[in-house]
């Protein structure tokens, strides 16, 4: 950090030191919490922002500083600014003396007594000036001051906010504002101090007063500009000012230091946090106070949870980061990060960074929740505040509701406020994908406020994206200046936990939570964490989910144990909820296949599910765990048992373990493509989620891609139906069904999609004999029997009916509805003779209808 | 409208000065010399008075030797107690002269009455000799001789008195004409009587003449004294008046006790405008009829102006003296609470003191200051006298803003004003708006000073 500018009029800290001066701007603005802060200059001696002000406002060549404020009308700090807003020097006149333009016959003589707040009270020379001005008479000589051309002058409206709002002389206030806006001839200057956070805040307090119009625009258009803006943030003390609130405590008050050489990652610490050095000395004086005076150390300041606990570690940003678990290319590309910043900073001391513009800090973290983004993210502040790219580090997490708001307008000023905090460190913002979503609204005017504030505030703050891997390439495709932001370098990947790192985690927890368990219970967490990361949701927690977990075994831990904490924990401290997963057997080829038997036909489909069973067993054999079950193509004439072996295929890959759930969720055409742009991702989005841990049956899929008006949304469901297979690969078996030839020319149509279905089952017409059985099955679940002269006649019938209606014939659903029929015919056969309890109705022949009855 | 703002003050400090002013109605002072040019005057009037007095005595004490013996021995012992009384009266006066105590006049008085209680004691006595003589008359009806001796005697006398009446007292004997001819008559018939050979009712005839005008000298005599007395008396007050308004023109205002003394004098005359100069012209009109000799003042004219226009002309020099003093004060105060004004418009307003005048000059008018914004405004405060010297002052605060020009703006001021003095403890009422805008020509300090303009506003 460069030591504080030094000036001819006194010194400065660094809060103020990097202030620009406008250029050509009459009003200069500025605000944050900072101006209510006490400094420590590199005098190690402490100031209020006034004194400062006036140094820096000398130094920038104004050689009258007017302070003033409602309870002060008009002051000032020197005595050179006093003596030229005073041309006419007075002689003091005696208590009960007039002056000397006012005689009268008795000379100067007071005939009352004195006035008790009279001239020839004792003035401060340094403030004199008339108290008691009235708000219009304060305004009135402000204007003169700022009209004047004699002397470089500079007004100092110290408490902006009162001022403005409860100025009596409000209306002559916004008049001179607006004259001396428009004055604009770089001569003199009014510095409006805010004690608002943000510029935002100042324009939305100045926008509700209403009183002020000129200055509204002023500030609306400062904070429109790119550059060069005439507004200043003064935030919470650096590093380096704090170090030097330390020492001087240190010398002045007795502090005592417990380790030297912990004192700059102390100061760091302490810099970091939102909090005033007023706020600090506060806290410093009562470590140095006797008798119960203690040493100041970064152990203390986290006893005292005066700064984040754990977050500022006394190892180095490397040490923490190699102990993180898992996170293998996240180090790698931090660790890549670490040293190019490193090397910028390098070669700009050197000078040979020229006029190349830097490489852009911002960085995109993709990846599912609970990878570490956040606590990555925190390690970047760190990162680049060690090598003074930023000044304190700090984090700032924002979602996306934080950032949007909803209503007009209302959103840029959410970013804007949350950008603010950020200042000097890093604004975080998690899913940040759901800004470029255009169901959301005002999406869009955050991500160019936060372009804005990138470019404008460039330097200031390091703005992380996060999110969806997949999402997040969409949300950066949204805008072309976010690409321009995040170029493809900084888009770092993090990886789902594996079940091992979840295993690690896991165990990590519940070690740093005092827990004792033995070994047994590592194999049985093993199949745990196995089990939560197959059937892991789209929102799984990865590491979050671990830390849950082990905190709620240790809640069960302590109900069950009571007070009696040696007791380790045992497999019932697991909840319930997880205990499903691990240790489930692998069914038998015959259990499995159990359902499947009692279907007429399908060879195919059952040679396939024997064909996993087998895998699977192979796998467990092998100690490795399951595979992700296939997507299948069923194709097949109608009425073939399609729906019902996709059904039971779930069941079936349910009973292996291979799907958490096995349900079938039954969709067409209708159900995932809307009528317009954009609904249809969502359409089949959502019918993927809903059948997440078993099987999407996707019926005459071929219509999705049928071409012709409405194509195009068909192909936006194919390409999401795509995307959300990969992504929820192993957690969704996708059946797509349909005639032979037209899924032939679908997947034609479609080849990313084709490779996705490995297996592919056919499901043959049913032959005359398979169908006459199908007929006498359904038959005897009626309770009726299909004698074989019955049965004869009914295979003539199918017979016609399927040569008659080749490419229609239903099938299945043909022997269905001949059924309904025999019924029908057989109950009126019989008339009002139903027959005795417990005795089998039997078809006769004349109850099958001819082909055409 | 708006520029132009008019604040009501009343002010408790309006009566104090007021009381402190009414210490200046006493205006009874002695200069160094005053006392001595009084008593030297006076002594001179005395001389001049009594001298003549004296002179009338001497020829009455002439006359009084051409009286029978029995006449003279009586008219001798009065005249001589009367000239001592006059030597009594005149010592007395010139021994107080200056003094003017009243107890000075009322042992003269008192005098007065002892002495004509003696001479009336005596005149009784003598008229019981006279009746005793009347009777030896009556017993001398033999003596035919003796008794027509007496009573030309007695007429003789009353001849001799009735001319020194009208010797001593030729004006003052008048009004008493038809007294003195009537006395006269009866001593021609006295004397007619006295040829037809009644002695005796010739003397008593003679002896009543000569007794009326005995009584009508003494009568005279005192009348005379008394004239006399007062007119000197009255000069000698009319001078005394005279002093006090020279005395009392040029002062120093006399503090009140613990208060810082003032260099600054009171110039009466300046301050009550010229009411000095008329007191003094009427104070010498009635010196003069006073020393008027050819038609000097009479008994009931000297009376009126010791009685009723000396005190009356000492109590219009208090009552001038005090009103300057208080016009000087209440001038003094205009500028005070124009720096009031300007000291709290300073504060309030951050315009500056510029220029401070009086009205064409004149502490007696109203009172202007001129503040000015470094930006160009200006803001003239004028303090007029209220007019009808009720204690209170007028303050207009005229705004000439260059861009101040709002009303509720400019009234804020005048509120602030009034509120900036009642803070100091002046009594302001709240402002009204005049109509108009203020007049451009009371920017202008340098015509303010040159011309005596009407107040600044038209009130």
């Amino acid at each position: 950090m460069a030591p504080p500018r030094s000036s001819r009029y006194g010194p400065s800290a660094e809060r103020l030191a990097g202030l620009a001066m406008p250029a050509g701007d009459p009003l200069f603005i500025l605000h944050g919490q900072g101006l209510d802060d006490v400094f420590v200059g590199h005098d190690h001696r402490r100031r209020g922002v006034e004194e400062l002000l006036w140094t820096l406002l000398r130094d920038a060549g104004y050689a009258r500083v007017v302070f003033s404020s409602l309870s002060r009308p008009l002051y000032f700090r020197d005595p050179v600014s006093r003596d030229l807003s005073r041309p006419r020097r007075r002689p003091p006149v005696p208590a009960g003396r007039m002056r000397p333009e006012l005689r009268g016959p008795l000379g100067d003589r007071i005939l009352r007594a004195p006035d008790p707040g009279g001239p020839g009270a004792s003035e401060d020379p340094r403030t004199a000036a008339p108290a008691t001005l009235t708000d219009e008479h304060r305004v009135m000589m402000l204007d003169h001051f700022m009209r004047q051309t004699d002397h470089r002058t500079a007004v100092v409206l110290g408490h902006a906010e009162e001022s403005l709002r409860y100025d009596r002389a409000g209306r002559r206030l916004a008049g001179a504002l607006a004259d001396w806006v428009e004055q604009g001839d770089d001569r003199n200057l009014c510095v409006l101090v805010f004690r608002k956070h943000s510029l935002q805040e100042v324009a939305d307090f100045v926008a509700d007063l209403r009183s002020v119009p000129r200055l509204e625009s002023y500030l609306h258009d400062q904070m429109r500009r790119p550059t060069g803006r005439s507004t200043a943030r003064v935030g919470h003390p650096h590093a380096a000012e704090v170090e030097r609130l330390v020492h001087l405590l240190r010398v002045r008050e007795g502090l005592r230091v417990e380790d030297w050489g912990e004192l700059p990652s102390l100061v760091r610490a302490m810099a970091a946090m939102p909090v005033a050095l007023s706020g600090w000395q506060a806290r410093l004086r009562g470590l140095a106070r006797p008798p119960r005076a203690v040493p100041l150390s970064l152990a203390e300041l986290r006893r005292r949870e005066w700064i984040a606990g754990g977050r500022e570690d006394t190892r180095g940003v490397s040490e923490r980061l190699a102990a993180m678990v898992g996170l293998g290319p996240v180090k790698e590309h931090l660790e890549r990060l670490r040293w190019t910043v490193a090397a910028d900073a390098g070669l700009r001391a050197l000078g040979h960074l020229g006029d190349a513009e830097p490489s852009s800090p911002h960085l995109v973290f993709t990846g599912n929740p609970g990878t570490g983004k956040t606590t990555v993210a925190r390690l970047v502040g760190e990162i680049y505040r060690d090598q003074g790219l930023l000044r304190r580090g700090h984090l700032i997490e924002a979602e996306v509701p934080d950032l949007v708001g909803g209503f007009m307008g209302q959103t840029a000023i959410r970013t804007n406020e949350a950008v603010d905090r950020a200042l000097d460190g890093v604004l975080f913002v998690d899913e940040a994908y759901r800004l470029s979503d255009r169901e959301r609204g005002y999406g869009q005017e955050a991500i160019d406020a936060l372009l804005s504030r990138m470019e404008n505030d460039r330097g200031r703050f390091v703005l992380i994206v996060a999110g969806y891997p997949a999402r997040m390439e969409e949300f950066l495709a949204s805008n072309p200046g976010l690409r321009g932001r995040f170029p493809a370098a900084n888009v770092i990947h993090f990886p789902d936990y594996t079940p091992s790192e979840l295993h690690a985690i896991l165990l990590g927890r519940l070690g740093a939570l005092g827990l004792r368990w033995p070994p047994a219970l590592e194999d049985t967490l093993r199949d745990v964490t196995e089990g939560m990361h197959a059937t892991r949701g789209a929102d799984f927690g990865n590491g979050r989910a671990m830390r849950d977990l082990a905190d709620e075994m240790k809640s069960r831990w302590a109900r069950r144990v009571r007070a009696v904490v040696g007791e380790p924990l045992t497999p019932e401290d697991v909840p319930e909820r997880c205990r499903a997963h691990p240790g489930r057997p692998v069914a038998t080829v015959e259990e499995a296949l159990a359902e499947l038997d009692g279907l007429i036909g399908l060879v195919p489909v059952k040679e396939l599910i024997r064909d996993l069973v087998d895998r699977l067993r192979l796998r467990r054999h092998q100690g490795t765990g399951g595979f992700p079950p296939p997507h299948m193509l069923f194709v097949g004439p109608p009425g073939t048992g399609k729906t019902t072996v996709a059904r039971l295929t779930g069941r079936v890959l349910h009973t292996l373990g291979l799907l958490a759930r096995g349900h079938l969720i039954e969709v067409t055409r209708a159900e995932l493509v809307a009528g317009y742009q954009g609904q249809t991702a969502t359409r089949t989005q959502r019918a993927v989620r809903s059948a997440l841990d078993g099987v999407l049956f996707v019926d005459e899929a071929y219509s999705l891609s049928r071409g012709g008006p409405g194509g195009d949304f068909g192909t936006e469901a194919v390409d999401t139906l795509t995307r959300e297979m990969d992504e929820h690969r192993g957690r969704l078996v996708v059946v797509a069904a349909g005639y032979p030839a037209e899924m032939d020319g679908f997947l034609a149509r479609n080849p990313g999609l084709r490779s996705r279905f490995t297996e592919r089952v056919t499901f043959p017409a049913y032959t005359g004999p398979e169908l006459v059985e199908i007929l006498r099955r359904a038959a005897a679940e009626q309770g009726y029997a299909l004698p074989g002269p019955a049965a004869g006649r009914a295979l003539g019938r199918l017979e016609r009916e399927r040569a008659a209606h080749p490419a229609d014939f239903g099938n299945g659903r043909a022997v269905r509805v001949l059924l309904e029929h025999m019924e029908a015919r057989l109950a009126r056969r019989l008339g009002h003779t139903p027959a005795a309890p417990g005795e089998t109705l039997a078809f006769a022949p004349e109850d099958v209808p001819d082909a055409d009855g | 409208m708006s520029g132009r703002k008019r604040i009501q003050v009343d002010e408790s400090e309006w009566f104090r000065t007021r009381r402190q002013a009414a210490r200046l109605k006493d205006v009874q002072r002695a200069l160094p010399g005053m006392l001595d040019d009084i008593r030297r005057r006076t002594h001179a009037d005395l001389e001049r008075v009594f001298g003549v007095v004296e002179e009338r005595q001497r020829t009455v004490e002439q006359a009084v030797q051409g009286l029978s013996d029995r006449a003279r021995e009586l008219e001798s012992r009065t005249q001589e107690r009367l000239r001592a009384q006059a030597r009594r009266m005149a010592e007395e006066l010139r021994a107080t002269a200056g003094e003017l105590r009243r107890e000075t006049a009322e042992d003269l008085a008192e005098q007065e009455h002892r002495l004509q209680e003696e001479i009336a004691a005596e005149r009784r006595e003598r008229r019981r000799e006279v009746g005793r003589l009347a009777e030896e008359v009556g017993e001398l009806v033999l003596d035919r001789e003796r008794a027509a001796a007496l009573a030309h005697e007695a007429i003789s006398d009353a001849r001799a008195m009735h001319l020194l009446v009208h010797t001593a007292f030729p004006a003052d004997v008048h009004p008493h004409a038809r007294r003195t001819d009537s006395l006269a008559e009866q001593l021609d018939r006295a004397a007619e009587t006295l040829g037809r050979g009644r002695s005796d009712a010739a003397l008593a005839t003679a002896q009543s003449v000569y007794q009326g005008l005995s009584d009508l000298l003494q009568e005279l005599e005192r009348h005379d004294r008394e004239r006399r007395r007062d007119r000197v008396r009255a000069g000698e007050l009319l001078l005394h008046v005279q002093h006090l308004i020279k005395v009392n023109a040029v002062q120093d205002v006399r503090e009140a006790e613990g208060e810082e003394p003032t260099d600054a004098v009171l110039d009466v005359e300046y301050w009550s405008g010229g009411e000095l100069t008329r007191l003094r012209a009427e104070t010498a009109r009635l010196q003069e009829r006073v020393g008027d000799e050819e038609r000097p003042p009479d008994t009931g004219e000297l009376r009126d102006i010791l009685e009723h226009r000396v005190p009356e002309l000492e109590q219009r020099l208090a009552e001038t003296v005090e009103r300057a003093g208080r016009r000087r004060q209440e001038s003094q105060m205009r500028v005070n609470l124009a720096g009031s004004v300007v000291g709290t418009l300073e504060e309030i307003t951050g315009y500056e003191l510029t220029d401070g005048t009086y009205s064409g000059d004149d502490q007696r008018e109203a009172f202007f200051a001129k503040l000015v914004h470094r930006n160009g405004n200006e803001i003239v405060v004028e303090v007029a006298p209220a007019g009808t010297g009720g204690g209170t002052a007028v303050l207009r605060v005229l705004s000439y803003d260059r861009d101040t020009t709002a009303r509720d703006e400019l009234t804020t001021r005048g509120h602030e004003v009034a509120r900036g003095l009642r803070d100091r403890g002046i009594a302001a009422s709240d402002p009204e708006a005049e109509d108009g805008e203020p007049d451009p020509a009371y920017r202008d300090f340098d015509a303010l000073r040159r011309a005596l303009p009407r107040a600044a506003t038209d009130t």
